[in-house]
């Protein structure tokens, strides 16, 4: 984590307002300024304007089964405890003593009923209520302990076992800031009664990327596949990137969501109904679970990345557990953690679907670890381009050139993409690709979020 | 358990100190010609847990390798859209600490090494470090020469500082 954040103050002449208009103006035209990937108060304003008050994914409920189980996550670059109190509800707190602020919690996971401080020894309830102080009676006697429980996220709820929670007390119920998404969630998560779980806890890296850059890349970037990763087909461990883009539908849902569809029956024969899943997972689907439409798009369009706003993202695709093997289908929800101005830690679940029996579940994991992990044959090659765009920000000539990043791949005039308006889903589906109308929507959304309260 | 001979433990600290040098010279194939045709090369994922065995959970991986999926990122590398490794990092490893803790049978013995490793990518910027303990089985076969059987590594952190793992640790 950065914590002298010297080298990211904005250059002279620039402010945040400033810097937010000329976003506005450029993004008309499919373009953003250079400066919004690493400035201190454009990163001070994200975590105010955004993170504390979108809802943020935290985890999974299956990563904390049991009463008094607990994991330390974060919300932006705060700490938060999320625990299962004593009834088995979910509750997210602030990881911080209300005393003198030391950490209560300094490990990953746990199980307690009660954190007790190590300074001076205040405890509370894993609820996160004030229970007592050591010689209570003689030093707090009159100390109204209800205003002096951890601070607790006004709003926490889950969806399909993956637990959000808001700081914002005025939030919309999850449901209603997911919109469209929660349909392409279902689609992906909800094809079994007994849904997904993830296969342990995060692999967790720094990267030297922007947070946006990944939220943005697996919203809908079909474009950098054949070069970033254009190895992975070299050594025929994945094939289809040269036509990729010509069976994309980029499906962009109100609020900062976004999915990327593929046409897999066309790229790779009649296997490749239901994300090219094998008979012997796919007996176990039941379509019938989702509506008519969502069957359609599961089966002949199904998204392989998409992005939830502000930070999480998902990527489902096939490739061998080792090479020469039949291919697996592998699942990972991934958040991009923001840790100072152009820079993240990348975390990532792998999931199984809780049917799978133990062979079907290690082949699902190796494969997406092979792929997509701090050592992935396909990610590691993420892990560097992405780190131009914060070094490009901090470029004094770039910002003194008044330099923008394109995004007007698919715009009118520009090439093959159009809206089809015989969509009936939820938000719009372009199609074919390329095209970026969901980065363009994803920093539009952006925008509207740090506008919002800054003016 | 057998007494760890020295000619044994000799063989060994040569082993471990011929794969530094090829690895840090970027000498891959010969490094892979160390390796077992049954390698199993991991990287347990560690989390910060109140009790020592609660730090790696059961199943759970960075890197879970076999001998043709460490061919296959060699023959990654050989492209030349290795994007993460262009150029190659410059390393230099220290391993040390080197404890030949037991003979496993069948000329097998479990060898334990601390492993300091520098890595400089690209251009002159912020280096990298990566600490980890290495658990090793290697094979000292009748010929006198050793084979790296398994290998998993212990990382220091839990998230790591490097960016990825493109390289062999």
């Amino acid at each position: 984590m950065i914590t002298d954040t010297t080298h990211f103050r904005p250059g002279i002449g620039e402010r945040l307002d400033e810097i937010l208009a000329r976003t506005r103006s450029e993004l008309e035209k499919g373009l953003v300024p250079v400066n919004i990937f690493a400035n201190a108060d454009i990163f001070d304003a994200e975590m105010e304007r955004i993170f504390a008050k979108s809802w943020v994914f935290l985890g999974f409920e299956s990563e904390i089964p049991e009463k008094g189980d607990f994991l330390q996550r974060r919300i932006g670059r705060d700490s938060v405890i999320v625990t299962r109190d004593g009834k088995g509800e979910i509750h997210v707190l602030a990881n911080f003593c209300r005393h003198r602020g030391t950490k209560l919690c300094q490990t990953d996971v746990g199980n307690q009923s009660h954190f007790r401080c190590p300074y001076h020894g205040w405890v509370f309830k894993n609820n996160g209520d004030w229970i007592g102080a050591p010689d209570k009676s003689k030093a707090y006697k009159g100390l109204d302990s209800k205003d002096w429980n951890l601070l607790k996220a006004p709003h926490v709820e889950s969806f399909l076992g993956m637990i959000f929670a808001s700081l914002d007390p005025d939030a919309p119920t999850l449901m209603d800031y997911l919109g469209g998404a929660a349909w392409f969630m279902k689609g992906l998560m909800d094809l079994h009664p007994g849904g997904m779980s993830p296969m342990g806890p995060p692999d967790r890296y720094k990267v030297r990327g922007d947070w946006k850059t990944g939220s943005e890349n697996f919203g809908g970037d079909g474009y950098h596949v054949g070069v970033a990763h254009g190895s992975v087909q070299t050594i025929e461990l994945a094939q289809g990137f040269d036509v990729l883009n010509n069976f994309s539908t980029h499906y962009v849902i109100p609020g900062g969501h976004s999915f990327l569809g593929h046409d897999f029956d066309s790229m790779f024969g009649p296997d490749g109904h239901v994300w090219y899943y094998p008979p012997d997972i796919q007996q176990h689907f039941d379509l019938n679970r989702l509506d008519p439409l969502l069957q359609d798009v599961v089966k002949k369009n199904p998204p392989i990345v998409g992005t939830i706003f502000p930070n999480l993202s998902f990527l489902r695709f096939f490739g061998p557990p080792s090479p020469g093997k039949p291919p697996a289908v592998y699942t990972s929800w991934r958040q991009w953690q923001p840790s100072g101005p152009g820079e993240m830690e990348l975390w990532s679940w792998q999931l199984k679907w809780n049917f799978m029996d133990e062979q079907q579940a290690a082949d699902s994991y190796a494969a997406g670890q092979f792929g997509f992990s701090s050592a992935g044959i396909f990610e590691q090659d993420d892990t560097v381009v992405w780190e131009g765009a914060p070094e490009a920000a901090r470029s004094v000539w770039a910002r003194k050139e008044q330099t923008s990043f394109n995004m007007q791949m698919g715009m009118e005039g520009m090439g093959q993409q159009v809206l089809d308006h015989s969509w009936e889903g939820p938000g719009e589906a372009w199609r074919p690709g390329p095209g970026e109308p969901s980065q363009r929507a994803f920093y539009k959304h952006w925008l509207s979020q740090m506008a919002e309260m800054g003016e | 358990m057998n007494k760890i001979s020295a000619d044994v433990e000799f063989a060994i600290r040569q082993f471990l100190g011929l794969e530094a040098m090829l690895l840090d010279n970027g000498r891959l194939e010969e490094w892979v010609g160390l390796l077992d045709e049954a390698i199993l090369y991991e990287i347990p994922l560690r989390i910060s847990a109140r009790k020592r065995e609660d730090e790696f959970p059961r199943g759970a991986f960075r890197m879970h390798e076999d001998m043709a999926m460490i061919r296959k990122r060699l023959e990654r590398m050989g492209t030349a859209e290795n994007w993460a490794e262009d150029p190659a990092s410059r390393t230099v490893r220290t391993v040390g600490s080197i404890f030949v803790e037991a003979d496993e049978g069948e000329g097998i013995f479990r060898v334990h090494s601390a492993l300091s490793l520098y890595r400089q990518r690209a251009i002159d910027r912020a280096y990298e470090w990566i600490p980890a303990r290495r658990i090793d089985l290697i094979r000292f076969g009748d010929n006198g020469e050793c084979r790296l059987v398994r290998r998993t590594v212990i990382l220091a952190e839990t998230i790591l500082q490097t960016p990825n793992l493109a390289i062999f640790l």
